[in-house]
């Protein structure tokens, strides 16, 4: 049941990745990439990581990429100033270069023992994925620290020197 | 396996088809003839069924109900105008966008407690999801979508500006109601909103009722009331409601984003707001008015407090009880979502932004940072 | 797995941090304090910072005499606190005071003198000392991004000037890129290995692989995995292929931060990827084959070719440059191709003598290239943001003090023997020929640094030798006295090293040695 939950969120996930590169306007191509996000919760959710899928959407196809479409609004671009690239055939050597380290790693996938190992004895806990279980490894309890609370509390100053900065450069007078 | 999967259809046509979808229909009418009771006017009331045509008071016209179906009719049967500049496939696919994701949210409310019918019993609820509230919020933040892109695609400046307007208030309140819920989380220490429902009046462990003073049940609006105030006042910007209806402000932007949008597309975003309406209005009910709670109405029956005496009842009636107190309370709360629509002046689109993020963000994170010194103290 | 710690715990064993949490709440303060401040006391912000990072340098001092020599594993083995760390540690704090004391009157200059920018430095330079100061690929990851982010900020924080905006954007999205394929690498790591504390990962390689060709076979996903998190290092570090950031990036940044870059981001990632290597990358089975020779897969071979690549390729690129900032952007590529000698070095022989070099060679590089980027913001024109050679003319009229300091900081690089960079060098290549098996890469080395020779030296014929063609630039530079102070005690320290180089060596090399206590 899993794996072709896999296979056919995977499916989509590579095939809205792929749309999202050819398309020329640029809202088709956030669009696609929105619908990537689903692919890729659906693929986290067939994981047990339920918190995971929900975060996904809710963070990056709920905001991020909200952000996004309204820049691209903002643009107000003309059918004109969409991108012009066409077919080159030297475009060909970096996809024969992506296909070739796609191959590479699928061949690699498929051959590593640790994954074979795991696959075979995969226990998950019961409370796997859920909200409980992914904060207790970041806060602990009452009286104890989560592994990553360390972790979380660096990627807090992380994202306020992201702030600062998005502030730095983009206001108009300092 | 198979009951559970036909229990889900029930429940799913059940909340979907039976509540949501009339409520907010009834709910278009309601809206325009409670405005014209609260400004004093006679209101649409000339749609009948029949009668006799020259004797006005021969006509069936059920308080003006029937212009919900006159409405539905006029829109499905109009020219389905489609624009000629602009993008057509999005034009068109956008208030999909808009109506759809907020109907996933229905997934997790739930809208009763355990009922048991022909001896297999479940809990009225479609999904007990242990995200819970993200997922709501998840989808919620999705809705975004239908109305920029509606904006966007019409190609017209005034959708452009109403689809501006409505992303980033939209955007906005997103970050506030997400943090003004965060002390109900904390409260109840999940996100599962059954659980949080059944937290909200539970018994002690020695059987006795858990009731805040003695007789308050612990419902949010009673142990939350300061994220309750900010709660409706985020949600109704979220739903881009009165006083926040700045993406459409009619006298300045015709109709906002859905200014090039015709038939029953247009009749589509109209809906989409009135189900966004039922939709907070459930949530709001299950997190602080105690779900498909009656006070004092536990599952065996009544037992109140002071040691008033108890009343036993079969639970399955307390069940259906539960239900229709539950549709009850939504329906009060949309009630109360109309009134304020109606008696308050918009705000200026700057304002609406400074009130986001300068005064309710800060108000809600304070509210985070005292419960959490509350309830590190008890 | 380790039991949960409690908080009180925790919190105790954050006290070996205490040199980050200065400078965290230090950046916090400044952000404050600029807030409120009255614009004309806002020149005070930068001796505020060096206040601030001379207080984490003293506690780096405490915490140098108070942790055992094999150091500290805390916070579930997130960061580990080592004699190590605490070097590199302190040669960042150093790079940032010199940084801050140019950068104050040179930010005046040019009207943006704003407290977020000390703000960012120090922030950058915890992500920096945290990511020295850890064994686990997350801590590491994170650190990565926490210094990389301000990086880009900084580098754009010439808002009005194009080059700047432009050389934030291109270091943003390479090394968003470069970041996105090291954590592939890691990911790939934590789905063989379960762990990513590098010395479980170190056991569990040593236990159940022989060989590369037996890791080939059974566990391709390892030698990927390398391949991946080494081309993210390669990346921070600016080794050939990796490089078509640098030059552009070095030009466009204000120059202050491109001499902190130009360190920080250097001496940062070569000390986190000497530490992978000698923790991971070095298990015999990752480098040799069956019969004990260098495996032809091996990941050392990559970075045995790249170093030849980069020593050629960027000594005659840096030859044509009419820019000073893009020409010494070259220098520092070439620069990281000896840096990487040393680590090559010292995973193959393993003898005493090549313990030092790398620390070394760093601290050499550390005042000579702050200095030289020093004196360079002081030369600017207000309103380019750029040097080139013309610039320099007759400089040695307008300041000598700069040009004495110019001189003796581009000697310093260029390898000259009285200065500290000739023994840098003369240490590095020593120990890399001492082990026969790296001589070619030596008689390379010492080849290019000749051909190297000639364009630091061009440097100096512009100063000296050639005159201003009109009088309307003659008139005498004023030096600020902070950035007189700091190119000054930079001046002094690269002759230091040149002279009493004995010592430190020493030091380092022991400082090195307490990897292998075990």
């Amino acid at each position: 049941m899993g794996v072709y939950i896999f296979y056919l969120f995977g499916t989509g996930l590579i095939a809205t990745s792929i749309v999202a590169i050819l398309m020329k306007n640029p809202v088709h191509s956030v669009l696609s990439v929105v619908s990537s996000f689903f692919f890729l919760a659906g693929i986290y959710a067939g994981l047990s990581m339920q918190f995971l899928a929900v975060i996904q959407i809710l963070v990056y196809a709920g905001a991020i990429m909200v952000l996004f479409i309204f820049i691209i609004m903002l643009f107000d671009l003309q059918k004109s100033e969409y991108s012009k690239d066409r077919f080159l055939w030297r475009d060909l050597v970096p996809l024969a270069l992506i296909l070739i380290t796609a191959a590479g790693f699928i061949s690699a996938i498929s051959r590593s023992e640790s994954i074979k190992n795991y696959v075979a004895n995969a226990k998950l806990p019961s409370n796997f994925g859920s909200v409980s279980a992914v904060s207790f490894e970041f806060f602990g309890t009452s009286n104890s620290v989560g592994r990553f609370s360390f972790l979380f509390e660096v990627i807090s100053i992380l994202l306020l020197s992201a702030i600062v900065g998005a502030v730095v450069l983009a206001k108009r007078k300092l | 396996m198979v009951e559970l999967i036909i229990w889900t259809i029930i429940k799913i046509l059940f909340i979907l088809f039976f509540v949501t979808l009339p409520l907010a229909g009834v709910l278009t009418v309601v809206d325009r003839r409670e405005s014209s009771m609260i400004q004093d006017r006679i209101g649409p009331n000339r749609a009948n069924l029949s009668g006799d045509v020259w004797d006005l008071s021969k006509r069936w016209r059920f308080l003006g109900l029937l212009h919900l179906l006159a409405d539905g009719i006029k829109m499905i049967f109009k020219e389905d105008y489609s624009i000629k500049s602009g993008n057509r496939w999005i034009h068109t696919f956008a208030p999909i966008l808009a109506f759809f994701p907020g109907l996933v949210i229905l997934s997790i409310i739930p809208f009763g407690g355990n009922v048991t019918v022909f001896g297999s019993s479940t809990n009225l609820q479609i999904a007990s999801f242990d995200s819970g509230m993200l997922l709501a919020f998840a989808f919620s933040s999705i809705a975004v979508y239908g109305i920029t892109l509606a904006g966007w695609s019409s190609n017209n400046k005034f959708s452009l500006l109403g689809g501006v307007r409505a992303t980033s208030q939209m955007l906005s309140y997103e970050v506030v109601l997400g943090l003004t819920l965060m002390g109900i989380f904390m409260i109840y220490g999940t996100l599962e909103l059954n659980t949080i429902v059944q937290g909200q009046q539970s018994l002690k462990v020695d059987g006795t009722p858990d009731l805040l003073f003695g007789f308050l049940p612990k419902w949010g609006i009673f142990l939350q009331p300061f994220a309750m105030l900010l709660y409706v006042a985020a949600a109704t910007a979220e739903t881009k409601r009165a006083p926040f209806d700045v993406p459409e402000a009619e006298s300045e932007l015709v109709s906002g984003f859905f200014t090039e949008y015709g038939s029953m597309k247009m009749g589509m975003f109209l809906f989409a707001e009135y189900a966004e309406v039922v939709i907070f209005s459930m949530i709001f009910t299950t997190l602080f008015l105690g779900g498909y709670h009656v006070p004092y109405l536990y599952d065996s029956g009544f037992i109140l407090p002071f040691g008033w005496g108890s009343l036993s009842i079969n639970p399955t009636l307390v069940g259906f009880i539960q239900m229709l107190t539950f549709l009850l309370k939504v329906i009060i709360v949309a009630w109360g979502h109309l009134v304020i629509r109606w008696t308050l002046p918009r705000f200026r689109y700057d304002q609406v932004l400074r009130l986001g993020w300068k005064m309710l963000l800060p108000l809600a994170l304070a509210n985070i940072i005292i419960t959490a010194i509350v309830l590190s103290f008890i | 797995m380790i039991d949960n710690i409690s908080t009180i715990h925790f919190l105790k064993e954050m006290l070996y941090l205490i040199p980050l949490l200065i400078l965290v709440f230090s950046s916090m303060i400044i952000l404050l304090v600029d807030v409120f401040a009255e614009s004309s006391n806002k020149r005070y912000l930068a001796p505020l910072t060096s206040l601030f990072l001379i207080f984490s340098a003293i506690s780096i001092f405490w915490l140098y005499k108070y942790i055992p020599k094999s150091g500290v594993k805390i916070l579930y083995n997130m960061v580990y606190v080592d004699h190590f760390s605490l070097v590199i540690s302190a040669m960042l704090i150093i790079a940032a005071i010199i940084t801050v004391w140019i950068s104050s009157d040179y930010l005046e200059r040019y009207g943006i003198a704003i407290g977020e920018f000390y703000s960012l430095l120090l922030i950058s330079l915890t992500g920096m000392i945290l990511m020295v100061s850890t064994t686990n690929l997350f801590t590491m990851f994170v650190a990565l991004e926490l210094f990389s982010i301000p990086i880009y900020v900084l580098a754009g924080f010439f808002r009005v000037y194009g080059k700047s905006i432009e050389s934030s954007i291109k270091y943003f999205i390479s090394g968003s890129v470069a970041s996105a394929i090291m954590l592939y690498g890691i990911a790939l790591f934590y789905g063989v290995f379960g762990t990513v504390e590098f010395s479980e990962i170190e056991r569990h390689i040593f236990n159940h692989y022989d060989s590369v060709a037996q890791i080939a076979k059974t566990e391709p996903l390892l030698i990927l995995g390398t391949l991946l998190i080494m081309a993210g290092f390669l990346f921070k570090t600016a080794m050939i292929p990796f490089h078509m950031w640098t030059p552009d990036i070095y030009e466009g940044a204000p120059t202050t931060v491109t001499g902190f870059m130009g360190f920080a981001v250097k001496a940062t990632s070569f000390a986190a990827f000497f530490r992978v290597v000698v923790s991971i990358f070095n298990t015999p089975s990752l480098v040799y084959s069956e019969n004990g020779t260098i495996s032809p897969s091996s990941w050392i071979n990559v970075i045995y070719v790249l170093i030849i690549i980069t020593l050629i390729v960027s000594n005659l690129i840096a030859m044509s440059q009419r820019n000073v900032k893009r020409m010494l952007a070259y220098s520092s590529i070439s620069h990281a191709a000896y840096l990487m000698i040393a680590i090559l070095t010292f995973s193959l022989s393993k003898t005493k003598d090549s313990y030092g070099s790398l620390l070394f060679y760093l601290l050499t590089y550390l005042f000579a290239s702050i200095g030289a980027f020093a004196v360079l913001s002081i030369f600017e024109k207000n309103g380019s943001n750029s040097v080139t050679l013309e610039n320099l003319n007759g400089a040695s009229k307008r300041s000598p003090f700069l040009v004495a300091s110019m001189l003796i900081f581009i000697f310093s690089m260029a390898g000259v023997p009285p200065f500290g960079g000739f023994f840098g060098k003369f240490y590095l290549l020593k120990s890399a020929f001492v082990d026969g098996s790296l001589s070619t890469l030596v008689l390379i080395a010492v080849i290019t640094s000749v051909i190297g020779a000639f364009y630091y030296l061009r440097v100096l014929v512009f100063m000296f030798m050639k005159d201003v063609e009109s009088d309307e630039n003659i008139e005498t530079l004023n030096v600020p006295f902070l950035g007189k102070l700091a190119i000054a005690l930079s001046a002094i320290a690269v002759v230091y090293l040149g002279v009493f180089p004995n010592s430190l060596i020493q030091f380092m090399g022991e400082t090195i040695s307490n990897f292998f206590i075990k």
